[in-house]
């Protein structure tokens, strides 16, 4: 049992050193999605829709595009395709058929019957269309990374409009369809997203189900609940509150290594080290009362109190036995306690010189 | 280096804020080992549905888009879906959507419990001897909020519960549900503080907290200067 315990509090430790920069990073990004206002994050704001407006009556047939794909496929000894949807839409005051088929998805005009594969002035055109800002826009430019981003054709391009937000428009060739918008907002989401995942390779659109993020996810977990048994152990302890026995009366007397009495102090609530340090620094600590410097330590000259685990591992058996314990690890009770060393003496003389 | 006064200060401050945040913090973390352990495409029913058994047969399409269109003139969109009886075209009329039937362009029947679970039969891999249907005409159930009425309800009465919605005016498969998802749905709560809507990241409580996580973090993580460090070996 106490071996468990003090490894609760190693363990809580040796986590830290693994997962505490992703806490912090979790924690900061959490507080980001919650307090930025979600359109300063979203590219969408300066997208439009193109206006819905009345079909128009394509010339050539669906079943004429269907078996010209079924011809190619075939040539291609491409295996069976399937067609999963179709839709009849306008594209820049044109009729377009768009197949999702099992191969991808296909477009052409309904006017020609030929397939879509946008040019750079119809392409300008439909990000136009799309932006509702008045800054000029790029050239085309072909983006690969973006389409596999997307899952976009090979002819998947990015158009940059020249505004302070730094808008980018993705638009598929081959579809006639534009994909996403982009700019410095959407693009910081993005990090805070891949931050939050810890997804730093996000080929194929950001994901939280891999192996990095499940395996600190699990050593965090495991952080969580070795503090939560250092902390239940902090309450049973009285270290929060101390229940039961009162402490308010009586005064703790200080002795020095040789037991001649130093100082008599009024008790006050809380531990030990911190009863001794009550209004200026008598015994010196590196770790501020964690049990593990091991500078604290008195000796009770009466009843010494049970030791933790802390001290277990940290003072000799033969200490132990004199009554020797870390005064950060006990309530600040009546009595006596000695100072252990010279070097703890000629802190405390100077301390109260 | 800390100050033997700035570690105690901080040894405490980590102390109560654990205490105070201590539920929270554990379940942000079991809630969020959850939802990255559980496969996403699981939890959204993949396995409950095979749409690659869903496709359109061209042959099957004895009306086509044009005479569709020459009947609405005014359709400002128009899509061809295939559905487990056979092909239908949907059409956008000023917001609303019509369904017609591929066959015929007729608009479609209200979809009858046989063909609900005709459909379900085509859409599920597995066996449908125990599934029972209803069929949801008043409220939408709050695990599928925002859906469309009416709506045939497939329960397959399995171990998890798992629940197909098929739509009763156009025979598509609305969306499916199943107990890993409800109980994705209770972590997600639970992991953006919203008890209500389950969808507001930017509640003032969840702020509150994750700020308090914050110097939680960062008071862990100072302390951890100091955590390894051991004072020098004096005799008693």
């Amino acid at each position: 049992m106490r071996i468990g315990m003090i490894n609760a509090r190693s363990l809580h430790r040796i986590l830290g050193l693994i997962v505490g920069a992703q806490l912090i990073i979790w924690t900061l990004t959490g507080l980001a999605f919650n307090l930025i206002d979600d359109r300063q994050l979203d590219a969408n704001t300066m997208r439009t829709k193109p206006d819905s407006t009345t079909l128009i009556k394509p010339a050539v047939a669906l079943t004429q595009i269907v078996s010209e794909i079924t011809d190619q496929q075939k040539n291609n000894a491409i295996e069976q395709m399937n067609l999963k949807r179709v839709e009849l839409a306008t594209l820049l005051e044109r009729p377009i058929y768009r197949l999702k088929t099992s191969n991808g998805t296909f477009a052409f005009w309904g006017d020609t019957g030929e397939a879509v594969n946008l040019d750079n002035e119809q392409l300008i055109r439909l990000a136009r269309q799309s932006y509702q800002g008045e800054t000029s826009l790029s050239e085309p430019i072909l983006d690969k990374a973006a389409a596999q981003r997307y899952g976009g054709s090979p002819a998947f391009y990015r158009i940059d409009a020249l505004d302070e937000q730094g808008t980018q428009i993705f638009i598929d060739g081959l579809s006639g369809q534009v994909k996403a918008h982009e700019n410095q907002g959407s693009r910081f989401k993005q990090l805070l997203f891949m931050l939050h995942f810890i997804d730093y390779f996000p080929d194929n659109g950001l994901s939280f189900n891999h192996l990095a993020t499940q395996l600190i996810a699990f050593a965090a977990l495991l952080l969580g609940l070795s503090g939560a048994w250092v902390l239940m152990r902090k309450l049973v302890a009285g270290d929060y509150v101390s229940w039961g026995t009162s402490n308010s009366e009586g005064q703790l007397t200080l002795l020095s290594p040789d037991g001649e009495p130093l100082e008599s102090l009024i008790l006050a609530p809380g531990n030990l080290l911190d009863g001794l340090n009550q209004d200026r620094s008598r015994i010196p600590s590196q770790c501020g009362g964690g049990g593990q410097c091991g500078m604290c330590r008195v000796r009770f000259v009466e009843q010494a109190p049970q030791a933790t685990p802390e001290e277990q591992a940290r003072l000799k058996q033969e200490h132990l036995a004199q009554g020797i314990r870390l005064s950060c690890q006990h309530n600040c009770h009546q009595g006596k306690v000695a100072l252990t060393s010279r070097a703890q003496l000629r802190f405390w003389q100077k301390a109260t010189r | 280096m800390l100050t033997p006064k700035q570690s105690r200060w901080l040894r405490k401050s980590h102390k109560w804020l654990t205490l105070f945040l201590g539920a929270q913090l554990l379940i942000w973390l079991i809630s969020g080992l959850y939802m990255v352990l559980m496969d996403i495409d699981y939890i959204h029913g993949d396995h409950l549905v095979d749409e690659s058994r869903l496709t359109l047969d061209a042959s099957q399409l004895t009306i086509s888009p044009e005479t569709i269109l020459s009947r609405y003139p005014e359709a400002t969109r128009l899509e061809l879906l295939p559905t487990a009886l056979g092909p239908v075209y949907k059409l956008n009329l000023t917001g609303k959507p019509l369904y017609l039937s591929g066959r015929d362009g007729e608009p479609l029947e209200p979809l009858g419990q046989q063909a609900a679970m005709k459909i379900a039969a085509r859409l599920h891999p597995g066996d449908l001897s125990n599934a029972s249907s209803e069929l949801l005409t008043e409220s939408v159930p709050a695990e599928i909020g925002g859906r469309h009425l009416p709506l045939w309800q497939i329960n397959l009465n399995d171990a998890f519960d798992s629940r197909l919605y098929i739509s009763a005016s156009s025979g598509e498969l609305v969306t499916k549900r199943h107990d890993f998802w409800r109980l994705f749905d209770i972590m997600w709560m639970l992991h953006i503080m919203d008890y209500d809507t389950r969808e507001d990241v930017h509640n003032p409580l969840l702020t509150g907290f994750s700020l308090l996580a914050l110097l939680t973090a960062l008071s862990g993580a100072l302390l951890l200067l100091i955590a390894f460090k051991r004072g020098e070996e004096e005799p008693a």
